[in-house]
Protein backbone atom coordinates (compact mmCIF):
# COMPACT_ATOMS: atom_id res chain seq x y z
CA UNK A 1 0.00 0.00 0.00
CA UNK A 2 1.47 3.35 -0.97
CA UNK A 3 -1.06 5.31 1.10
CA UNK A 4 -3.23 4.01 3.89
CA UNK A 5 -5.70 6.03 5.94
CA UNK A 6 -7.41 4.33 8.87
CA UNK A 7 -9.82 5.81 11.40
CA UNK A 8 -9.03 9.39 10.47
CA UNK A 9 -11.38 11.48 12.56
CA UNK A 10 -11.09 15.25 12.72
CA UNK A 11 -13.75 16.79 14.91
CA UNK A 12 -17.02 17.07 12.98
CA UNK A 13 -15.25 17.71 9.71
CA UNK A 14 -13.88 14.38 8.60
CA UNK A 15 -14.51 10.73 9.37
CA UNK A 16 -12.72 8.21 7.20
CA UNK A 17 -12.70 4.63 8.44
CA UNK A 18 -10.55 2.86 5.87
CA UNK A 19 -9.11 4.14 2.62
CA UNK A 20 -6.06 2.80 0.89
CA UNK A 21 -4.31 3.23 -2.43
CA UNK A 22 -2.19 0.30 -3.63
CA UNK A 23 0.05 2.00 -6.20
CA UNK A 24 1.07 5.36 -7.64
CA UNK A 25 -1.72 6.90 -9.67
CA UNK A 26 -3.66 10.11 -10.19
CA UNK A 27 -6.40 10.38 -7.56
CA UNK A 28 -9.02 13.11 -7.66
CA UNK A 29 -10.74 14.12 -4.45
CA UNK A 30 -14.16 15.55 -5.22
CA UNK A 31 -17.14 16.75 -3.22
CA UNK A 32 -19.20 19.82 -2.45
CA UNK A 33 -17.84 22.88 -0.63
CA UNK A 34 -17.20 21.93 2.96
CA UNK A 35 -17.17 18.19 2.23
CA UNK A 36 -13.78 17.80 3.91
CA UNK A 37 -11.46 17.73 0.87
CA UNK A 38 -8.99 20.31 2.16
CA UNK A 39 -9.05 18.81 5.67
CA UNK A 40 -8.26 15.36 4.28
CA UNK A 41 -5.43 16.70 2.13
CA UNK A 42 -3.82 18.70 4.94
CA UNK A 43 -4.02 15.65 7.23
CA UNK A 44 -2.36 13.44 4.62
CA UNK A 45 0.31 16.12 4.10
CA UNK A 46 1.01 16.08 7.82
CA UNK A 47 -0.13 19.63 8.60
CA UNK A 48 -2.89 18.54 10.96
CA UNK A 49 -1.79 16.51 13.97
CA UNK A 50 -3.19 12.96 13.74
CA UNK A 51 -2.82 9.91 15.99
CA UNK A 52 -0.16 7.29 15.36
CA UNK A 53 -0.74 4.86 12.47
CA UNK A 54 -3.73 6.80 11.15
CA UNK A 55 -1.91 7.85 7.99
CA UNK A 56 0.76 5.54 6.57
CA UNK A 57 2.85 6.34 3.51
CA UNK A 58 4.72 3.39 1.94
CA UNK A 59 4.34 1.49 5.22
CA UNK A 60 5.79 4.33 7.30
CA UNK A 61 3.72 6.01 9.96
CA UNK A 62 3.39 9.70 9.13
CA UNK A 63 3.70 10.75 12.78
CA UNK A 64 7.01 8.89 13.09
CA UNK A 65 8.62 10.91 10.29
CA UNK A 66 10.71 13.96 11.16
CA UNK A 67 9.86 17.33 9.59
CA UNK A 68 12.81 16.87 7.25
CA UNK A 69 11.78 13.34 6.20
CA UNK A 70 8.21 14.47 5.58
CA UNK A 71 9.59 17.30 3.48
CA UNK A 72 11.47 14.90 1.20
CA UNK A 73 8.48 12.57 0.71
CA UNK A 74 5.54 14.93 0.39
CA UNK A 75 4.84 18.12 -1.58
CA UNK A 76 1.84 20.13 -0.49
CA UNK A 77 0.08 22.90 -2.35
CA UNK A 78 -2.52 24.67 -0.21
CA UNK A 79 -5.73 26.00 -1.69
CA UNK A 80 -4.80 29.63 -1.12
CA UNK A 81 -1.04 29.54 -1.56
CA UNK A 82 0.43 33.01 -1.76
CA UNK A 83 3.71 34.88 -1.72
CA UNK A 84 3.65 38.13 0.21
CA UNK A 85 6.92 39.74 -0.82
CA UNK A 86 7.81 41.30 -4.16
CA UNK A 87 10.54 38.75 -4.89
CA UNK A 88 11.17 37.40 -8.39
CA UNK A 89 9.69 34.11 -9.59
CA UNK A 90 13.23 32.75 -9.73
CA UNK A 91 13.70 33.58 -6.03
CA UNK A 92 10.34 32.01 -5.14
CA UNK A 93 11.39 28.76 -6.81
CA UNK A 94 14.79 28.94 -5.12
CA UNK A 95 13.08 29.38 -1.76
CA UNK A 96 10.78 26.51 -2.66
CA UNK A 97 13.84 24.24 -2.66
CA UNK A 98 14.61 24.93 0.97
CA UNK A 99 15.33 21.79 3.04
CA UNK A 100 15.15 19.56 -0.06
CA UNK A 101 17.85 17.01 -0.84
CA UNK A 102 18.21 17.22 -4.59
CA UNK A 103 19.69 14.67 -6.98
CA UNK A 104 20.28 17.39 -9.58
CA UNK A 105 21.67 20.92 -9.30
CA UNK A 106 19.49 23.79 -8.09
CA UNK A 107 19.59 25.47 -11.48
CA UNK A 108 18.55 22.26 -13.20
CA UNK A 109 15.67 21.62 -10.80
CA UNK A 110 14.34 25.13 -11.32
CA UNK A 111 14.77 24.97 -15.08
CA UNK A 112 12.88 21.69 -15.26
CA UNK A 113 9.74 22.97 -13.53
CA UNK A 114 9.83 26.36 -15.22
CA UNK A 115 9.85 24.63 -18.60
CA UNK A 116 7.15 22.24 -17.48
CA UNK A 117 4.82 25.00 -16.35
CA UNK A 118 5.64 27.60 -18.97
CA UNK A 119 7.36 30.00 -16.54
CA UNK A 120 10.62 30.76 -18.36
CA UNK A 121 9.49 34.22 -19.58
CA UNK A 122 8.28 35.10 -16.05
CA UNK A 123 11.38 34.09 -14.06
CA UNK A 124 12.80 37.56 -13.54
CA UNK A 125 9.49 39.28 -12.81
CA UNK A 126 8.31 40.06 -9.25
CA UNK A 127 5.65 37.53 -8.36
CA UNK A 128 3.34 40.18 -6.91
CA UNK A 129 3.04 41.75 -10.38
CA UNK A 130 1.80 38.54 -12.03
CA UNK A 131 -1.86 37.72 -12.65
CA UNK A 132 -3.68 35.31 -10.33
CA UNK A 133 -3.40 32.44 -12.79
CA UNK A 134 0.30 33.05 -13.40
CA UNK A 135 0.93 33.12 -9.64
CA UNK A 136 -0.94 29.84 -9.32
CA UNK A 137 1.30 28.28 -11.95
CA UNK A 138 4.36 29.42 -10.01
CA UNK A 139 2.90 27.82 -6.88
CA UNK A 140 2.19 24.57 -8.71
CA UNK A 141 5.73 24.58 -10.08
CA UNK A 142 7.08 25.27 -6.60
CA UNK A 143 5.20 22.23 -5.29
CA UNK A 144 6.52 20.05 -8.12
CA UNK A 145 10.21 20.79 -7.39
CA UNK A 146 12.45 17.79 -6.76
CA UNK A 147 11.38 14.19 -6.41
CA UNK A 148 8.62 13.22 -4.01
CA UNK A 149 6.56 10.11 -3.38
CA UNK A 150 3.34 11.97 -2.80
CA UNK A 151 1.99 15.18 -4.32
CA UNK A 152 -0.91 16.68 -2.37
CA UNK A 153 -2.50 19.51 -4.36
CA UNK A 154 -5.54 21.43 -3.18
CA UNK A 155 -7.40 22.69 -6.25
CA UNK A 156 -4.23 23.14 -8.31
CA UNK A 157 -6.06 24.45 -11.37
CA UNK A 158 -8.03 27.24 -9.72
CA UNK A 159 -7.63 30.47 -11.65
CA UNK A 160 -5.92 28.83 -14.64
CA UNK A 161 -7.19 29.28 -18.19
CA UNK A 162 -8.41 26.18 -20.02
CA UNK A 163 -5.16 25.66 -21.92
CA UNK A 164 -2.99 25.81 -18.83
CA UNK A 165 -5.51 23.70 -16.92
CA UNK A 166 -5.24 20.90 -19.46
CA UNK A 167 -1.47 21.28 -19.48
CA UNK A 168 -1.42 21.01 -15.69
CA UNK A 169 -3.55 17.86 -15.75
CA UNK A 170 -1.26 16.37 -18.40
CA UNK A 171 1.77 17.04 -16.19
CA UNK A 172 0.13 15.62 -13.09
CA UNK A 173 -0.94 12.55 -15.06
CA UNK A 174 2.59 12.11 -16.37
CA UNK A 175 4.00 12.39 -12.86
CA UNK A 176 1.58 9.76 -11.57
CA UNK A 177 2.79 7.45 -14.35
CA UNK A 178 6.41 7.84 -13.28
CA UNK A 179 5.75 6.55 -9.78
CA UNK A 180 4.46 9.58 -7.86
CA UNK A 181 1.11 9.34 -6.13
CA UNK A 182 -0.86 12.46 -7.02
CA UNK A 183 -3.71 13.46 -4.75
CA UNK A 184 -5.61 16.49 -5.98
CA UNK A 185 -8.82 18.14 -4.81
CA UNK A 186 -10.74 19.06 -7.96
CA UNK A 187 -13.94 20.93 -8.67
CA UNK A 188 -14.16 20.34 -12.42
CA UNK A 189 -15.83 16.92 -12.57
CA UNK A 190 -15.34 16.63 -16.33
CA UNK A 191 -11.58 17.17 -16.03
CA UNK A 192 -11.50 14.79 -13.05
CA UNK A 193 -13.32 12.13 -15.05
CA UNK A 194 -11.04 12.64 -18.04
CA UNK A 195 -7.69 12.50 -16.23
CA UNK A 196 -7.95 10.73 -12.89
CA UNK A 197 -7.39 7.01 -12.45
CA UNK A 198 -9.60 6.96 -9.41
CA UNK A 199 -11.91 9.40 -7.68
CA UNK A 200 -12.72 9.79 -4.01
CA UNK A 201 -16.14 11.31 -3.48
CA UNK A 202 -16.58 12.93 -0.08
CA UNK A 203 -19.81 14.19 1.41
CA UNK A 204 -20.13 15.75 4.84
CA UNK A 205 -16.76 14.41 5.86
CA UNK A 206 -17.45 10.81 4.86
CA UNK A 207 -16.46 8.70 1.88
CA UNK A 208 -19.42 8.17 -0.44
CA UNK A 209 -17.54 6.32 -3.15
CA UNK A 210 -14.01 5.47 -4.21
CA UNK A 211 -13.11 3.93 -7.55
CA UNK A 212 -12.73 4.60 -11.27
CA UNK A 213 -14.58 7.72 -12.49
CA UNK A 214 -17.41 5.82 -14.21
CA UNK A 215 -18.21 3.98 -10.98
CA UNK A 216 -18.06 7.09 -8.79
CA UNK A 217 -19.80 9.67 -10.96
CA UNK A 218 -23.08 7.79 -11.17
CA UNK A 219 -26.42 9.51 -11.49
CA UNK A 220 -27.34 8.53 -7.92
CA UNK A 221 -24.08 9.75 -6.40
CA UNK A 222 -24.25 13.08 -8.20
CA UNK A 223 -27.86 13.55 -7.17
CA UNK A 224 -27.13 12.62 -3.58
CA UNK A 225 -24.05 14.78 -3.07
CA UNK A 226 -24.17 17.67 -5.53
CA UNK A 227 -27.97 17.74 -6.01
CA UNK A 228 -27.60 17.76 -9.81
CA UNK A 229 -28.65 15.55 -12.69
CA UNK A 230 -25.92 15.01 -15.21
CA UNK A 231 -25.58 14.09 -18.83
CA UNK A 232 -22.12 12.97 -19.85
CA UNK A 233 -20.62 13.54 -23.29
CA UNK A 234 -17.58 11.35 -23.74
CA UNK A 235 -15.48 11.30 -26.90
CA UNK A 236 -11.88 10.35 -27.57
CA UNK A 237 -10.99 14.04 -27.35
CA UNK A 238 -12.36 14.71 -23.90
CA UNK A 239 -15.24 14.67 -21.50
CA UNK A 240 -17.98 17.21 -20.95
CA UNK A 241 -20.68 17.35 -18.36
CA UNK A 242 -24.08 18.92 -18.79
CA UNK A 243 -25.48 19.42 -15.33
CA UNK A 244 -28.83 20.65 -14.16
CA UNK A 245 -29.85 21.55 -10.67
CA UNK A 246 -32.22 19.11 -9.04
CA UNK A 247 -35.28 20.81 -7.62
CA UNK A 248 -35.72 19.77 -4.05
CA UNK A 249 -39.09 18.14 -3.56
CA UNK B 1 25.61 44.84 -6.41
CA UNK B 2 26.63 43.49 -3.04
CA UNK B 3 30.09 45.05 -2.96
CA UNK B 4 28.81 48.38 -4.22
CA UNK B 5 26.16 48.37 -1.50
CA UNK B 6 28.75 47.75 1.20
CA UNK B 7 31.15 50.31 -0.22
CA UNK B 8 28.39 52.90 -0.41
CA UNK B 9 27.23 52.12 3.09
CA UNK B 10 30.69 52.23 4.64
CA UNK B 11 31.63 55.52 3.02
CA UNK B 12 28.31 57.06 4.06
CA UNK B 13 28.74 55.77 7.61
CA UNK B 14 32.30 57.07 7.73
CA UNK B 15 31.33 60.52 6.46
CA UNK B 16 28.37 60.82 8.84
CA UNK B 17 30.39 59.51 11.78
CA UNK B 18 33.10 62.08 11.09
CA UNK B 19 30.60 64.92 11.10
CA UNK B 20 28.97 63.43 14.20
CA UNK B 21 32.26 63.27 16.10
CA UNK B 22 33.11 66.83 15.19
CA UNK B 23 29.72 68.12 16.26
CA UNK B 24 29.72 69.78 19.67
CA UNK B 25 27.20 71.93 21.45
CA UNK B 26 28.63 75.25 20.37
CA UNK B 27 31.07 74.54 17.61
CA UNK B 28 32.05 72.17 14.89
CA UNK B 29 35.56 71.08 14.03
CA UNK B 30 37.05 68.70 11.52
CA UNK B 31 39.88 67.40 13.66
CA UNK B 32 40.49 67.17 17.45
CA UNK B 33 43.20 69.82 17.84
CA UNK B 34 43.82 69.84 21.59
CA UNK B 35 44.26 66.93 24.02
CA UNK B 36 40.96 67.91 25.65
CA UNK B 37 39.26 67.75 22.29
CA UNK B 38 40.86 64.39 21.67
CA UNK B 39 39.51 63.11 24.95
CA UNK B 40 36.08 64.50 24.06
CA UNK B 41 36.10 62.71 20.72
CA UNK B 42 37.28 59.38 21.99
CA UNK B 43 35.80 59.08 25.49
CA UNK B 44 32.46 60.84 25.12
CA UNK B 45 31.44 61.13 21.49
CA UNK B 46 32.75 57.80 20.20
CA UNK B 47 30.88 55.65 22.76
CA UNK B 48 27.75 57.73 22.18
CA UNK B 49 28.11 57.22 18.41
CA UNK B 50 28.64 53.49 18.90
CA UNK B 51 25.68 53.21 21.22
CA UNK B 52 23.45 55.13 18.80
CA UNK B 53 24.50 52.92 15.90
CA UNK B 54 24.02 49.70 17.88
CA UNK B 55 20.59 50.81 19.06
CA UNK B 56 19.50 51.54 15.53
CA UNK B 57 20.93 48.23 14.40
CA UNK B 58 19.05 46.29 17.10
CA UNK B 59 15.73 48.09 16.70
CA UNK B 60 15.74 47.91 12.91
CA UNK B 61 16.60 44.19 12.94
CA UNK B 62 13.81 43.54 15.40
CA UNK B 63 11.40 45.60 13.30
CA UNK B 64 12.35 43.89 10.04
CA UNK B 65 12.08 40.41 11.57
CA UNK B 66 8.70 41.21 13.12
CA UNK B 67 7.49 42.52 9.76
CA UNK B 68 8.65 39.34 8.03
CA UNK B 69 7.39 36.74 10.50
CA UNK B 70 4.07 38.48 11.18
CA UNK B 71 3.79 39.07 7.39
CA UNK B 72 2.81 42.60 8.18
CA UNK B 73 4.62 45.76 7.06
CA UNK B 74 3.40 47.73 10.07
CA UNK B 75 4.96 45.59 12.77
CA UNK B 76 7.58 47.32 14.91
CA UNK B 77 8.93 46.82 18.46
CA UNK B 78 7.22 49.99 19.73
CA UNK B 79 3.88 49.56 17.99
CA UNK B 80 3.64 45.88 18.91
CA UNK B 81 4.28 46.59 22.59
CA UNK B 82 7.50 44.53 22.77
CA UNK B 83 9.54 47.59 23.75
CA UNK B 84 6.89 48.57 26.28
CA UNK B 85 6.98 45.13 27.87
CA UNK B 86 10.76 45.20 28.07
CA UNK B 87 10.61 48.69 29.61
CA UNK B 88 8.08 47.67 32.28
CA UNK B 89 10.18 44.72 33.39
CA UNK B 90 13.37 46.82 33.42
CA UNK B 91 11.84 49.77 35.26
CA UNK B 92 10.27 47.42 37.77
CA UNK B 93 13.54 45.76 38.81
CA UNK B 94 15.31 49.15 38.81
CA UNK B 95 12.56 50.65 40.92
CA UNK B 96 12.57 47.79 43.38
CA UNK B 97 16.31 48.14 43.55
CA UNK B 98 16.86 44.48 42.75
CA UNK B 99 19.45 45.30 40.10
CA UNK B 100 21.73 48.23 39.34
CA UNK B 101 21.46 50.19 36.07
CA UNK B 102 24.54 48.44 34.69
CA UNK B 103 23.80 44.92 35.85
CA UNK B 104 24.38 42.22 33.27
CA UNK B 105 21.09 40.65 34.32
CA UNK B 106 19.16 43.70 33.16
CA UNK B 107 18.98 42.67 29.47
CA UNK B 108 17.65 39.26 30.54
CA UNK B 109 14.92 40.90 32.59
CA UNK B 110 14.09 43.14 29.63
CA UNK B 111 13.96 40.08 27.37
CA UNK B 112 11.48 38.39 29.68
CA UNK B 113 9.22 41.44 29.63
CA UNK B 114 9.50 41.78 25.85
CA UNK B 115 8.84 38.08 25.27
CA UNK B 116 5.81 38.18 27.50
CA UNK B 117 4.23 41.07 25.60
CA UNK B 118 5.05 39.43 22.26
CA UNK B 119 3.29 36.27 23.41
CA UNK B 120 0.26 38.25 24.54
CA UNK B 121 0.24 39.98 21.16
CA UNK B 122 0.38 36.66 19.29
CA UNK B 123 -2.48 35.31 21.40
CA UNK B 124 -4.67 38.39 20.88
CA UNK B 125 -4.01 38.95 17.19
CA UNK B 126 -3.03 35.50 15.93
CA UNK B 127 -0.28 34.89 13.42
CA UNK B 128 -2.37 35.62 10.35
CA UNK B 129 -3.56 38.94 11.66
CA UNK B 130 -4.30 41.73 9.22
CA UNK B 131 -2.66 45.13 9.65
CA UNK B 132 -5.61 46.52 11.56
CA UNK B 133 -5.87 43.60 13.97
CA UNK B 134 -2.17 43.71 14.67
CA UNK B 135 -2.13 47.44 15.30
CA UNK B 136 -5.19 47.13 17.56
CA UNK B 137 -3.63 44.31 19.55
CA UNK B 138 -0.34 46.23 19.68
CA UNK B 139 -2.15 49.31 20.96
CA UNK B 140 -3.77 47.16 23.64
CA UNK B 141 -0.47 45.62 24.73
CA UNK B 142 1.30 49.02 24.65
CA UNK B 143 -1.54 50.54 26.65
CA UNK B 144 -1.20 47.90 29.34
CA UNK B 145 2.56 48.42 29.41
CA UNK B 146 2.07 52.21 29.53
CA UNK B 147 -0.41 51.90 32.39
CA UNK B 148 1.97 49.71 34.37
CA UNK B 149 4.82 52.15 33.76
CA UNK B 150 2.60 55.01 34.92
CA UNK B 151 1.77 53.12 38.11
CA UNK B 152 5.45 52.48 38.82
CA UNK B 153 6.33 56.13 38.12
CA UNK B 154 3.45 57.32 40.24
CA UNK B 155 4.77 55.33 43.14
CA UNK B 156 8.28 56.67 42.72
CA UNK B 157 9.86 57.39 46.07
CA UNK B 158 10.90 60.98 45.30
CA UNK B 159 10.78 63.57 42.48
CA UNK B 160 14.33 62.76 41.43
CA UNK B 161 13.56 59.09 40.97
CA UNK B 162 10.43 60.08 39.05
CA UNK B 163 12.34 62.41 36.76
CA UNK B 164 15.12 59.94 36.23
CA UNK B 165 12.78 57.13 35.28
CA UNK B 166 10.60 59.24 33.00
CA UNK B 167 13.58 60.79 31.22
CA UNK B 168 15.11 57.35 30.82
CA UNK B 169 11.95 56.13 29.15
CA UNK B 170 12.06 58.87 26.53
CA UNK B 171 15.08 57.21 25.02
CA UNK B 172 18.50 58.79 24.77
CA UNK B 173 22.11 57.88 24.17
CA UNK B 174 23.60 60.96 25.80
CA UNK B 175 25.46 60.81 29.12
CA UNK B 176 26.23 57.18 28.51
CA UNK B 177 29.46 55.41 27.78
CA UNK B 178 31.17 52.14 27.03
CA UNK B 179 29.38 50.27 29.89
CA UNK B 180 26.06 50.70 28.06
CA UNK B 181 27.71 49.53 24.85
CA UNK B 182 28.67 46.40 26.76
CA UNK B 183 25.04 45.94 27.80
CA UNK B 184 23.63 46.02 24.27
CA UNK B 185 26.59 44.34 22.56
CA UNK B 186 25.99 40.78 23.80
CA UNK B 187 22.25 41.12 23.07
CA UNK B 188 23.04 41.99 19.46
CA UNK B 189 25.53 39.14 19.17
CA UNK B 190 22.95 36.67 20.52
CA UNK B 191 20.14 37.97 18.32
CA UNK B 192 22.39 38.18 15.28
CA UNK B 193 23.69 34.62 15.70
CA UNK B 194 20.17 33.22 16.04
CA UNK B 195 19.00 35.13 12.96
CA UNK B 196 21.98 33.92 10.97
CA UNK B 197 21.28 30.29 11.96
CA UNK B 198 17.56 30.70 11.20
CA UNK B 199 17.91 32.66 7.96
CA UNK B 200 16.35 29.82 5.94
CA UNK B 201 13.32 29.89 8.20
CA UNK B 202 13.09 33.69 7.99
CA UNK B 203 13.35 33.56 4.20
CA UNK B 204 10.61 30.93 3.96
CA UNK B 205 8.17 33.49 5.35
CA UNK B 206 7.60 34.80 1.85
CA UNK B 207 5.18 31.85 1.63
CA UNK B 208 1.80 31.63 3.35
CA UNK B 209 1.54 29.78 6.65
CA UNK B 210 0.29 26.45 5.22
CA UNK B 211 3.02 26.28 2.61
CA UNK B 212 5.60 27.20 5.25
CA UNK B 213 4.41 24.37 7.50
CA UNK B 214 5.01 21.88 4.68
CA UNK B 215 8.58 23.02 4.03
CA UNK B 216 10.21 20.80 6.64
CA UNK B 217 11.12 23.29 9.38
CA UNK B 218 10.81 22.42 13.05
CA UNK B 219 8.31 25.24 13.22
CA UNK B 220 7.76 25.63 16.95
CA UNK B 221 11.47 25.47 17.75
CA UNK B 222 12.43 27.97 15.06
CA UNK B 223 9.65 30.34 16.08
CA UNK B 224 10.80 30.29 19.70
CA UNK B 225 14.37 31.03 18.64
CA UNK B 226 13.23 33.96 16.52
CA UNK B 227 11.20 35.20 19.46
CA UNK B 228 14.32 35.10 21.63
CA UNK B 229 16.29 36.97 18.96
CA UNK B 230 13.70 39.74 18.61
CA UNK B 231 13.33 40.23 22.35
CA UNK B 232 17.10 40.13 22.75
CA UNK B 233 17.51 42.99 20.24
CA UNK B 234 14.72 45.03 21.82
CA UNK B 235 15.77 44.39 25.42
CA UNK B 236 19.37 45.34 24.61
CA UNK B 237 18.16 48.61 23.18
CA UNK B 238 15.71 49.35 26.01
CA UNK B 239 18.17 48.71 28.84
CA UNK B 240 20.94 50.71 27.17
CA UNK B 241 18.97 53.68 25.85
CA UNK B 242 15.33 53.53 26.92
CA UNK B 243 12.48 53.52 24.40
CA UNK B 244 13.28 54.74 20.89
CA UNK B 245 10.29 54.30 18.61
CA UNK B 246 9.74 54.16 14.86
CA UNK B 247 13.28 53.19 13.82
CA UNK B 248 12.16 49.57 13.55
CA UNK B 249 9.31 50.65 11.31
CA UNK B 250 11.05 53.14 9.06
CA UNK B 251 14.34 51.34 8.33
CA UNK B 252 12.79 48.25 6.65
CA UNK B 253 10.54 50.50 4.58
CA UNK B 254 13.51 52.51 3.36
CA UNK B 255 15.29 49.29 2.40
CA UNK B 256 12.20 48.05 0.56
CA UNK B 257 12.07 51.34 -1.33
CA UNK B 258 15.63 50.54 -2.47
CA UNK B 259 14.21 47.37 -4.03
CA UNK B 260 15.24 44.73 -1.48
CA UNK B 261 12.48 42.20 -0.78
CA UNK B 262 14.21 38.93 0.08
CA UNK B 263 13.60 38.58 3.84
CA UNK B 264 17.11 37.77 5.07
CA UNK B 265 18.66 40.53 2.95
CA UNK B 266 15.93 42.87 4.12
CA UNK B 267 16.73 42.13 7.77
CA UNK B 268 20.49 42.70 7.43
CA UNK B 269 20.26 45.82 5.33
CA UNK B 270 17.53 47.24 7.58
CA UNK B 271 19.80 46.64 10.54
CA UNK B 272 22.66 48.60 8.98
CA UNK B 273 20.32 51.33 7.71
CA UNK B 274 18.75 51.56 11.17
CA UNK B 275 22.18 52.12 12.70
CA UNK B 276 22.86 54.96 10.30
CA UNK B 277 19.40 56.41 10.85
CA UNK B 278 19.78 56.63 14.63
CA UNK B 279 23.26 58.18 14.26
CA UNK B 280 21.77 60.85 11.98
CA UNK B 281 18.85 61.49 14.33
CA UNK B 282 21.18 61.71 17.33
CA UNK B 283 23.35 64.10 15.30
CA UNK B 284 20.22 66.22 14.89
CA UNK B 285 19.67 66.04 18.64
CA UNK B 286 23.14 67.50 19.18
CA UNK B 287 22.91 70.02 16.37
CA UNK B 288 19.43 71.46 17.10
CA UNK B 289 19.93 74.66 19.13
CA UNK B 290 17.33 73.94 21.81
CA UNK B 291 17.79 75.30 25.36
CA UNK B 292 17.56 71.77 26.79
CA UNK B 293 18.96 68.91 24.72
CA UNK B 294 16.01 66.97 23.34
CA UNK B 295 15.82 63.23 23.84
CA UNK B 296 16.62 60.96 20.92
CA UNK B 297 13.35 59.04 21.40
CA UNK B 298 11.42 62.29 21.21
CA UNK B 299 13.02 63.39 17.94
CA UNK B 300 12.57 59.89 16.52
CA UNK B 301 8.87 60.07 17.38
CA UNK B 302 8.52 63.59 15.93
CA UNK B 303 9.99 62.38 12.64
CA UNK B 304 8.60 58.84 12.73
CA UNK B 305 4.96 59.42 13.66
CA UNK B 306 4.11 61.47 10.52
CA UNK B 307 5.91 58.84 8.44
CA UNK B 308 3.69 56.18 10.01
CA UNK B 309 0.63 58.16 8.91
CA UNK B 310 2.00 58.27 5.36
CA UNK B 311 2.67 54.52 5.43
CA UNK B 312 -0.82 53.76 6.76
CA UNK B 313 -2.31 55.85 3.99
CA UNK B 314 -0.25 54.04 1.38
CA UNK B 315 -1.21 50.67 2.89
CA UNK B 316 -4.87 51.73 2.79
CA UNK B 317 -4.65 52.63 -0.88
CA UNK B 318 -2.90 49.39 -1.87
Amino acid sequence: MILQVKQLVIAERLHITDWSIPQAQFIGVIGTNGAGKSTLLSAVAGLVPVAANVVRLNNRDLTQLSDQQRRQLIRYLPQFASVNAAVSVQQVLQQGLVNLHLTVSVAEAIERVSREFDLVPLLSRPITQLSGGEQRRVQVARACLGDAELLVFDEPGSGLDIGHQLELMDHLKARSQTGQLVLAALHDLALAAQYCDQLLLLHQGRVVAFGPPNEVLTTENLAETFAVTATWLCTDDGVALLAQRLHKS
Amino acid sequence: MRTSWWLGYLSLLLAISWVYLGLGHYQFEWWPSSPIQQQLWLDIRLPRLTLAWLNGFALASAGAILQVILRNPLAEPGLTGVAGGAAVATVLVLYLGWLGALSWWLPLVGMLGGALSLLVLLVIAGRKASGNELILAGVAVSAVAGAMLAVILNMAANPYAFQELSLWMMGSVSNRGWPQVWLIGPCIVLGGLICWRQRGFINAHIFDQYTLLSLGFAYARSMWLILIAVTSFVAGSVVSAGIIGFVGLIAPHLVRLLGVHKPSTLVWRSAFCGGLLVVVVDGLVKWLPTPIELHLGVIAAVIGAPLLIVLLQRAGRA
